[in-house]
């Protein structure tokens, strides 16, 4: 791409509870602690991409974040608008970001978000259900995220074989990760054992609670630059070196097939545009709401074999100090889901790494790392290859 | 314990929910390319053509893909727990999702099992379609 664009920082706050900041205040700390991180000013910053918040609180969605962000840093952006892919939003921001300073258009874009996640309640559970359902057409029968995600998982276990320990195996893995980073928030409940996520209680089937991943607040700051400018910030930024999108339907019934979770074309744009192919991938970043979607998007991004993902969990290969790290941050099982924002950790993670700042859970030699995310039920994905050097 | 929630029809779906009503499933068909256009859309997708003839989809065909839910969604589901959640292909087509109900044993469900149509009441007047296992 022309201009080189890279992520030139990241900075993400510790996924928890923040009972005293609302949305918006929880988008300052995140502003706050980017900007004490990195050796940027906010007049440094000419664009910023957002995403809404409070998607399912009682006060209603809040559009309008990048207006926001924008006075709060007292910069007025020539490039910004608040974005909604769902969790996808947070890879498309980086993909956005990076066509804007191709073009000129941009020369420094903030990309943020902070969420938290929507109390199940009594009430709060209907909510979410109808948010996430077709309102004729599956609401009425009982339908809510656990059960949409289960019907791609089942129909995927039932053509390849996987069982229930094969998804167990993904969070145990994550666990692993997660023991290694100061922030994840499962890090002090410890190691955790295939038999303690078959032993937790069954939600949807094939998920027991430990395929779920664990609902928290948070947030997280991208900056995407050109090159030259991502140098003079970080020695070693993280080059864009594809991305790829792919939007399926929005309600899960209406899936003309059930044999992509919707990462396979994502993935194809993103390793046609890099020039690379899924051997050359070191470390790989799969949005895991549930423990099967990194299973299957490591087979839908070509990084295993059709019913192969497994094995390379069961080998170990995905663990620390395997062949191939997935989710080395503990994921959104094991690190944490911020909700709204829950898209970012991901791609800050696989920035990271490319950057060698990962500390203790640091993949040697990581120079290339793909990335993908998804949003709603499974409807839109966007995959990104990050590198360090700026061509393959 | 409140009830389970009776679809809203809209213009586009008034058809399909008043024939449900009646115990039957019609669903918006595009002639000219003889094929389903479901759910009902304004227009179909293929040929962009707006008139809809209205016909019954076979009451037999198989699962998808499915789900038993341990943990109900909110409370008009919790006395059903453990219940099914199922895409469902009818003999051909359109595909919906329904619950599977009549199913003694929850676990013995599989992806392509066949199933037959069924109703269920909701609300003062509706009824939404279900399935069972075939018979």
């Amino acid at each position: 791409m022309r201009n080189d664009p890279a992520l030139a920082a990241v900075t993400e706050i510790r996924p928890g509870r923040y009972p005293d900041l609302d949305e918006l205040a929880l988008h300052s700390a995140v502003i706050s602690a980017f900007l004490d991180q990195w050796d940027v000013r906010p007049g440094d910053i000419d664009g910023v991409l957002a995403a809404p918040t409070g998607v399912l609180t009682e006060g209603g969605a809040d559009v309008a974040v990048h207006e926001k962000v924008a006075d709060e840093l007292g910069i007025r952006p020539r490039f910004s608008q608040t974005m909604y892919a769902g969790g996808a939003g947070y890879a498309l921001m980086v993909a956005r970001a990076g066509e804007a300073i191709a073009a000129g258009r941009a020369d420094a874009v903030l990309c943020i978000s902070a969420g938290k996640f929507p109390k199940v309640g009594a009430a709060g559970g209907e909510k979410i259900a109808k948010f996430v359902s077709h309102p004729e057409f599956e609401y009425p029968y009982g339908t809510y995220i656990p059960v949409l995600y289960a019907l791609f998982a089942q129909r995927w276990m039932a053509e390849t074989g996987a069982t229930g320990e094969d998804l167990a195996a993904v969070a145990v893995a994550q666990r692993q990760w997660a023991l290694l980073h100061p922030d994840a928030f499962m890090r002090d409940k410890g190691p955790l054992t295939v038999a303690d996520v078959l032993g937790s209680r069954m939600v949807a089937s094939p998920f027991h609670l430990y395929d779920c991943s664990v609902p928290l607040e948070g947030g997280a700051a991208l900056l995407v630059t050109s090159g030259e400018r991502a140098r003079a910030v970080n020695e070693r930024p993280a080059y864009l070196l594809g991305y790829g999108e792919v939007h399926m339907e929005g309600a899960v019934s209406m899936r003309s097939t059930f044999d992509t979770g919707g990462a396979t074309d994502a993935a194809r744009q993103a390793f046609a545009m890099s020039g690379m192919t899924p051997s050359e991938i070191d470390v790989a970043q799969l949005y895991d709401s549930f423990s099967s979607n990194p299973l299957m998007y490591l087979e839908e991004c070509g990084l295993a074999g059709r019913g192969k993902a497994p094995e390379l969990y069961r080998s170990g290969a995905t663990a620390p100090g395997g062949s191939l790290p997935v989710n080395t941050y503990g994921g959104l099982m094991s690190f944490g889901h911020t909700g709204d924002a829950s898209g970012m950790s991901m791609v800050v993670e696989g920035a990271l790494q490319v950057m060698s700042r990962a500390g203790e859970r640091q993949v040697p030699g990581t120079s290339t790392t793909l990335v993908h995310t998804h949003g709603g039920m499974l409807s839109e994905h966007a995959t990104l290859i990050l590198g360090d050097r700026a061509e393959s | 314990m409140p009830a389970k929630p009776a679809p809203k029809p809209t213009a586009l779906s008034a058809l399909y929910w008043a024939a449900a009503a009646r115990g039957e499933l019609s669903a918006p068909w595009c002639g000219p390319c003889s094929d389903w256009v479901f759910p009902p859309r304004p227009r179909c997708p293929r040929c962009g053509g707006s008139e809809m003839g209205w016909r019954a989809p076979a009451s037999t065909g198989q699962v998808v893909t499915f789900s038993v839910v341990y943990q109900a969604a909110y409370e008009a589901y919790r006395d059903d727990q453990p219940y099914v959640v199922a895409i469902v292909a009818l003999d051909g087509g359109p595909q919906l999702m329904a619950n599977l109900v009549d199913v003694p044993d929850p676990g013995a469900v599989t992806v392509g099992q066949r199933v037959e149509l069924t109703f269920e009441a909701r609300g003062e007047s509706m009824q939404v379609p279900q399935f069972r296992p075939a018979s």
